[in-house]
């Protein structure tokens, strides 16, 4: 047999036999260097925390661009049909989660489409990640009350009153509103009343955040947003 | 002086296809199926699926991706490499013009890349047809954009390139891409510098595209005016460069 027969022949099966090799010691080598493995994964989450302003930067970038698509193609679509904003409502909290936003309204269009463990799952990231803010608390407080679960939505409303802080006095307005509804389908008249009180109190100290520029994407009659 | 030659033009665009298919150019598209195979299906979606204007959008941008490093690859380092081969003095002894090199340089990449994003456009429609049961024609409105934008790539490529090195162009062509599409970010809106912006967002359709029913037949009309004064204007630059380089 000649050198290149030889060659011809087992050249193939040598690299064959290297690269079977290579893959079965993939799972012992991942055994030895479990601490390796965790340094790597440690030097991962620094490096991601490095990274904040660009996330953030670029989390800022992905829901700026969704603003003009959402108002110049989708406008008389109803926000529960916009399932085109998923993929970028995902990227945008995973950049970066404290992105209020997105959660909320990513939230309300997955329980408007019947998918309401998702998005009591992501509302319930959102109140991980912004334990002290009142929106997202609302937010979480107004799917479970979607979801039918009432005592849970009540103890995340007070929790909202309790210890939630509110971007400005817009967001508080919207929140209260929200609170107010869920204490009202909960029987509480007394502390929706004195909700109330507390919107009247905000409409009228701050009249801009009580009538924000209200969208009617599908034309209902009834502000989406 | 002579006059262009468009058949000496025709023959060095042919060698440029020919090189691009010598070196596996075609296997770009497996790679690109690939891609959308992989890449579609994991968009997250939180169990929604993926929308057709996603998909759309998303296999644009991947076309794009694509199209610039193949452009790029196939172009920044043409002249420097046959200046060093010394293929260059083969081809200006036959007698081509310098002139007629650049040009049927920059034809011979429009072409391999019209061939490219087609295949990638046939692909995605494909692909549509079969997960949305739409062959979404538009796509072409999208190829169209894409290709034009990476021919005046190309074309800005190759005047660096006729006056520098691979590295400096390649680096001066992402530069481009950059402020091209940068203007609404760094001028503000009414100032009488947009005039003169270079600015590459006319070919930019993917949201139309994507999320809308495309664009407009005029609209297509000022892109390939657009197309034409920037790829003109970029040539006459590789032209003058190439012709004053001491070779």
């Amino acid at each position: 047999m000649t050198d290149e027969l030889l060659r011809a022949r087992f050249a193939p099966a040598a690299v064959a036999a290297l690269l079977a090799v290579a893959l079965l010691m993939q799972t012992p080598a991942a055994v030895l260097s479990a601490s390796a493995s965790a340094g790597g994964d440690a030097v991962g989450r620094a490096g991601w925390a490095y990274m904040t302003g660009l996330r953030r930067f670029a989390a800022a970038v992905l829901w700026n661009r969704m603003e003009p698509l959402f108002h110049e193609y989708y406008e008389y679509r109803p926000l529960a049909e916009q399932t085109h904003l998923l993929p970028t409502t995902w990227m945008v909290v995973t950049l970066d989660p404290q992105f209020e936003e997105a959660y909320y309204v990513t939230g309300y269009l997955l329980s408007k489409r019947g998918r309401a463990q998702e998005g009591l799952e992501l509302a319930e990231a959102g109140v991980r990640e912004n334990p002290r803010s009142g929106t997202m608390r609302a937010n979480y407080a107004q799917l479970l009350l979607f979801a039918g679960r009432r005592d849970r939505a009540v103890e995340q409303a007070d929790e909202a009153l309790a210890i939630g802080t509110w971007r400005d006095e817009e967001w508080r307005y919207e929140g209260y509103a929200v609170m107010r509804d869920i204490y009202r389908h909960a029987g509480l008249e007394e502390r929706a009343e004195r909700l109330q009180a507390e919107l009247d109190r905000i409409a009228e100290e701050h009249p801009e955040a009580a009538a924000p520029e209200a969208h009617d994407h599908d034309g209902d009659g009834v502000p989406d947003h | 002086m002579r006059g262009t030659s468009w058949a000496r033009v025709a023959a060095i665009a042919q060698g440029v296809v020919a090189d691009a298919l010598r070196r596996r150019v075609p296997y770009v598209v497996l790679a690109f199926a690939g891609l959308l195979a992989v890449a579609i299906p994991s968009l997250p979606s939180y169990n929604e699926g993926v929308d057709a204007a996603v998909y759309r959008e998303v296999a644009l941008a991947l076309t794009f991706v694509a199209a610039l490093v193949v452009t790029l690859s196939l172009t920044v380092n043409r002249v420097p490499s046959e200046i060093e081969r010394r293929v260059v003095y083969s081809v200006l002894a036959r007698p081509a013009s310098r002139t007629e090199y650049v040009v049927g340089t920059w034809a011979g990449v429009a072409v391999v890349m019209g061939g490219l994003i087609g295949a990638f456009t046939l692909l995605e429609q494909a692909l549509g047809l079969a997960v949305y049961g739409d062959p979404m024609w538009r796509l072409w409105q999208g190829a169209l954009g894409v290709w034009m934008e990476v021919c005046v790539l190309s074309a800005f490529a190759l005047a660096l390139s006729a006056a520098t090195g691979a590295v400096a162009a390649a680096a001066g062509s992402l530069t481009l891409l950059f402020v091209g599409h940068s203007r609404s970010a760094l001028l503000s809106e009414g100032s009488p510098l947009a005039l003169v912006y270079p600015s590459l967002e006319a070919f930019n359709v993917i949201d139309p595209v994507a999320h809308g029913a495309g664009v407009q037949p005029a609209y297509v009309v000022t892109m390939v005016l657009a197309f034409a004064a920037w790829v003109i204007a970029l040539l006459a630059l590789a032209a003058l460069l190439f012709n004053r380089r001491d070779l």
